[in-house]
């Protein structure tokens, strides 16, 4: 493959193994892979990489292998780090012994792979989360830092809202970019990298469900750059709390069927807000959403379920980990429906997933209190949760496109969602 | 037979028969079932590729578009490479995408295993491939296609 790729000398070095066999591998790797996107140098990281990798299957035993070469070398990041949700949480989801044996099956490297992570220096027993930006999780980057980070949703969510820079890695170009301090400069990275390739008009009624809307974006979208006008009008405050945790949603819904990783929303994200309508490259094809579209979306989703008429088993909510407001509001929302219909408990339970540091500040009394109502907490991971083949055969519903995108659980809007939860249709 | 050349990104040869969706491939969504289920054949998963839905993937060239979807997919493909469930080659009709290009590179460097893979074939190259047919990939990058 032809290069231009430009290297220090300090870098030819250890290429022509100065620093040892497993060091020149580990450039090697994150050489080649900028080379084949036309980088031209590594550029030094600014903040702790997050890793997507999160569950000890022994399929990954080449990922494993990889991980004992580096710590037989010495070689761990510089800065300690975040990874994504663990598979597993027996005490707060519901869980029949079979499923139970299979999970210990499927994940059997469960403990020796977070073995792993602790001597490569994860940050510490709750950095499990993919909403590893939240403040509670403590990895959250700063507008303009180089990061090096895969998860697709904590990705689109450190460039889009965040306004970091970085480009949507693989597992393991993460950790490898975090044992150089270094990646390739090249994608999101530049400035022209970040630049829209295209223009999105929404034109809804009302505000669009985020998984919804993120969805039509990445189907219309791929890998491109959009610029998403007309949503702002539904977020007069600006880019507050309750806007980050939309996009965050919009985000990881848009990864599914697309493979975004950075999106900017006129007058809401920080480069949209600095450059305004500067950052659309010349000639970018426009692209209308509109309620109907959102509609024929929703009905259309394929149902993988042998009898779609039969109630689910059990409700996910937060896949991305729900924020602290997100978690509130979905009990509140919950809490109310019973007393409204002065029901003991839900229909069906419920699993509300958070970052493991927010799972934590819950008093244990509400917890206990929640769950007998069929409201439960957990740092799980509900995409892993379905990877167990028994699991997979239950009637799960969420209102997460992502989940939705790689397990059999079906989609609803958060609206059909409670009343499938809950029961009832009261206002 | 019709030929097509495009960039190399993994370099070897090889000459079987393919499969080919006309619309993007999520690669995790494709394989997770059958590897999480310890199977030794592939079958397409992704319930939103019906080109691809249940048809066999292990040991097939497998002609695309683009891949799509979670960053996981080139762990996948790395970790296929230690099994027989890895499809024989890869021929992308646009540019490959970062997370796709890490698998195939993570396999060669770390395991020696390579999965010849090839991007930047046309929009053409697509055109001209159906299931079934079989193809044969050379080193340079070269894609001849049998009727």
């Amino acid at each position: 493959m032809d290069s231009r790729f430009s290297l220090t000398e300090a870098e030819k070095a250890i290429l022509q193994g100065a620093g040892g066999e497993t060091l020149r591998k580990v450039y090697s790797s994150i050489v080649r892979y900028g080379e084949v996107f036309g980088a031209q140098k590594l550029i030094t990281l600014d903040g702790p990489v997050h890793l997507v990798t999160s569950f000890g299957i022994p399929f990954l035993s080449p990922t494993f292998d990889i991980i004992d070469e580096l710590l037989d070398a010495h070689l761990i990041p510089a800065e300690k780090f975040t990874v994504n949700p663990r598979p597993m949480d027996f005490k707060n989801v519901p869980c029949t012994l079979p499923e139970k044996l299979a999970f210990h099956l499927l994940y059997r490297k469960q403990e020796s792979y977070e073995a792993q992570l602790q001597s490569l220096g994860i940050q510490n027993s709750d950095a499990y989360t993919c909403s590893c930006f939240l403040q509670e999780v403590g990895n959250t980057p700063q507008f303009g830092e180089i990061l090096a980070w895969s998860e697709s949703s904590a990705v689109t969510y450190a460039n889009s809202v965040i306004g970091a820079r970085t480009n949507r890695n693989a597992a393991m170009i993460e950790l490898l970019s975090g044992v150089a301090g270094k990646t390739p400069l090249f994608g999101f990275l530049t400035d022209e990298g970040r630049r829209a390739d295209c223009i999105i008009d929404i034109r809804c009624s009302r505000r669009p469900e985020a998984q919804l809307l993120g969805s039509a974006i990445g189907r219309f979208m791929m890998d491109q750059v959009p610029f998403i006008r007309g949503l702002d009008v539904f977020f007069p405050d600006g880019l507050d709390a309750d806007c980050r945790d939309y996009l965050k949603d919009l985000g990881a819904a848009a990864g599914v069927n697309g493979a975004l990783g950075l999106f900017h929303v006129e007058n809401l994200t920080p480069e949209a807000v600095n450059y305004g309508s500067e950052l659309v490259k010349k000639g970018a094809p426009l692209s209308v959403i509109e309620d109907d579209d959102l509609k024929g979306l929703y009905h259309g989703f394929p149902v993988l379920w042998s009898a779609p008429a039969a109630q689910a088993h059990m409700a996910f909510v937060g896949c991305p980990h729900l924020s602290q407001e997100q978690l509130q509001e979905w009990l509140d929302a919950i809490l109310h429906r019973l007393e409204q219909e002065q029901y003991e408990s839900c229909l069906i339970p419920v699993v509300l997933t958070v970052p493991p540091a927010i799972e934590k500040s819950i008093p244990s009394h509400d917890r206990s209190l929640w769950a007998l109502k069929g409201i439960h907490i957990s740092s799980i991971c509900p995409l892993l949760y379905m990877s167990n083949p028994l699991c997979a055969r239950k009637r799960i519903i969420t209102n997460s496109n992502k989940l939705r995108g790689y397990s059999t659980a079906r989609y609803y809007s958060d609206w059909d969602l409670l009343n499938q939860i809950v029961g009832g249709q009261s206002a | 037979m019709n030929s097509f050349r495009g960039r190399c990104v993994i370099s070897g040869s090889i000459k079987t028969t393919c499969v080919v969706s006309r619309r993007n491939v999520n690669l995790t969504a494709s394989f997770k079932a059958s590897v999480l289920a310890g199977k030794r054949r592939v079958y397409c998963a992704d319930q939103d590729n019906p080109d691809l839905f249940g048809r066999r993937l292990d040991g097939r060239i497998l002609c695309l578009p683009a891949i799509v979807g979670a960053t996981t997919a080139g762990l996948v493909l790395h970790s296929l490479c230690k099994t027989p469930m890895a499809p024989a080659a890869l021929l992308f009709a646009g540019p490959i995408d970062p997370v796709t290009a890490a698998g195939v590179i993570l396999a060669e460097e770390w395991m020696g295993k390579s999965i010849p893979t090839i991007d930047r074939l046309g929009e053409e190259f697509l055109d001209a491939v159906e299931h079934g047919m079989v193809i044969e990939v050379t080193p340079e990058g070269t894609i001849m296609c049998f009727d």
